[in-house]
């Protein structure tokens, strides 16, 4: 069996939380899901200003449609999310997709998995990044990947990072 | 980015400085939306260029407590510094957000001093939530005040309170709040 080519990497450095967590999904054939790599090269500031909408997610804050925002009412995209940031006049995004891997120890878990990145000047979202977390969100391999970082531990013992 | 056991806010000052600062330039924008000022208006009244308002909200790490009184009063709001214990000494969780200080203050009636601050809740000058009960038994509510009020037990209410009621709602629920058949709770926990 073919070595699983999806990892999944927690985003150290979050508020622990049982209720949200965030992670990258890397694929080591496929250069394209850029968002670890991009998150992990911001300049100090900026890498701030990314933490801290990461720091509002996870803490339940009042919806930012301009720092992050899912598509809930969108038959097809409803799993999809991202973070956005601007940095000299580009518009930056962060997409992935919203899940729980763990159902039987944490049912409200909610796990936002940042895959790639893109900048954009148009308004409306191009849905070509959606349709891509969507299908990696079905991806078996994904899937394997992120219960491997987030197991779902009958009796919920294990010590949650996030 | 080395890998990090705590909050990201621990690796340096600066670090927490810009989590608090940004925290206070999120609720200069709310503080904004909600009187409806541009950051043209905002400019104006603190004698600045909108660029400067800009830059200050959007790159917060250089905010000074100077410019944070000053950009609170300009909106007519007061700013607070505080000092609290969250148990986390490690700082595994990062800064409490004063979206949370504020709210709850607004949540406990907005004492103004300690003697409000510790009165009985009965005697609590503001409630933000109140429950209330219709002369013949049956439960309306929760019934959500404007923050802005300020109501005690057997006293009218100016409507509308809640947007989620009729208007005949409110008609027969005005009625009944003025021949004294309101029937107040303490603040739910």
């Amino acid at each position: 069996m073919a070595a699983n080519p999806y990892s999944v990497q927690r985003v150290d450095g979050q508020k622990p939380s049982i209720r949200r967590g965030i992670a990258f999904l890397l694929c080591r054939e496929n250069a394209g899901l850029n968002a670890a790599e991009t998150f992990f090269r911001l300049k100090p500031n900026r890498a701030r200003e990314v933490r801290t909408r990461f720091d509002h997610w996870i803490d339940g804050g009042q919806p930012r449609d301009n720092w992050f925002h899912g598509w809930p009412g969108h038959p097809m995209y409803k799993h999809c999310f991202v973070f956005k940031w601007k940095e000299n006049r580009q518009n930056h995004r962060l997409y992935g997709f919203l899940c729980n891997p763990q159902p039987t120890s944490r049912p409200g878990f909610q796990l936002c998995v940042l895959a790639t990145h893109r900048t954009k000047n148009e308004r409306e979202t191009d849905e070509r990044e959606l349709e891509i977390a969507v299908s990696l969100r079905a991806s078996p391999d994904v899937i394997m990947a992120i219960q491997s970082i987030y197991p779902d531990v009958k009796g919920g013992k294990e010590q949650w990072v996030n | 980015m080395g890998k990090l056991n705590t909050h990201w806010t621990s690796a340096s000052t600066d670090d927490f400085l810009y989590r608090v600062a940004a925290d206070f330039a999120q609720q200069i924008e709310d503080a904004m939306k909600e009187s409806e000022a541009s950051q043209a208006a905002l400019a104006k009244a603190l004698g600045v260029s909108e660029g400067r308002v800009s830059q200050v909200l959007n790159n917060p790490g250089n905010l000074t407590l100077r410019n944070a009184i000053e950009y609170a009063r300009a909106l007519k709001r007061k700013a607070a510094i505080v000092v609290y214990d969250d148990r986390d000494p490690k700082n595994r969780n990062g800064p409490i957000n004063s979206k949370i200080f504020t709210s709850c203050w607004e949540m406990r009636g907005r004492p103004s001093d300690f003697f409000e601050l510790n009165a009985p809740p009965q005697q609590t000058a503001i409630s933000t939530q109140a429950f209330f009960a219709c002369h013949h038994g049956s439960f309306i509510g929760p019934l959500v005040a404007n923050n802005a009020l300020s109501f005690w037990p057997g006293t009218s209410l100016p409507w509308p309170i809640s947007p989620g009621f009729t208007s005949s709602n409110q008609t027969s629920t005005g009625t009944l709040i003025a021949s004294g058949e309101l029937v107040w709770q303490s603040q739910p926990k």
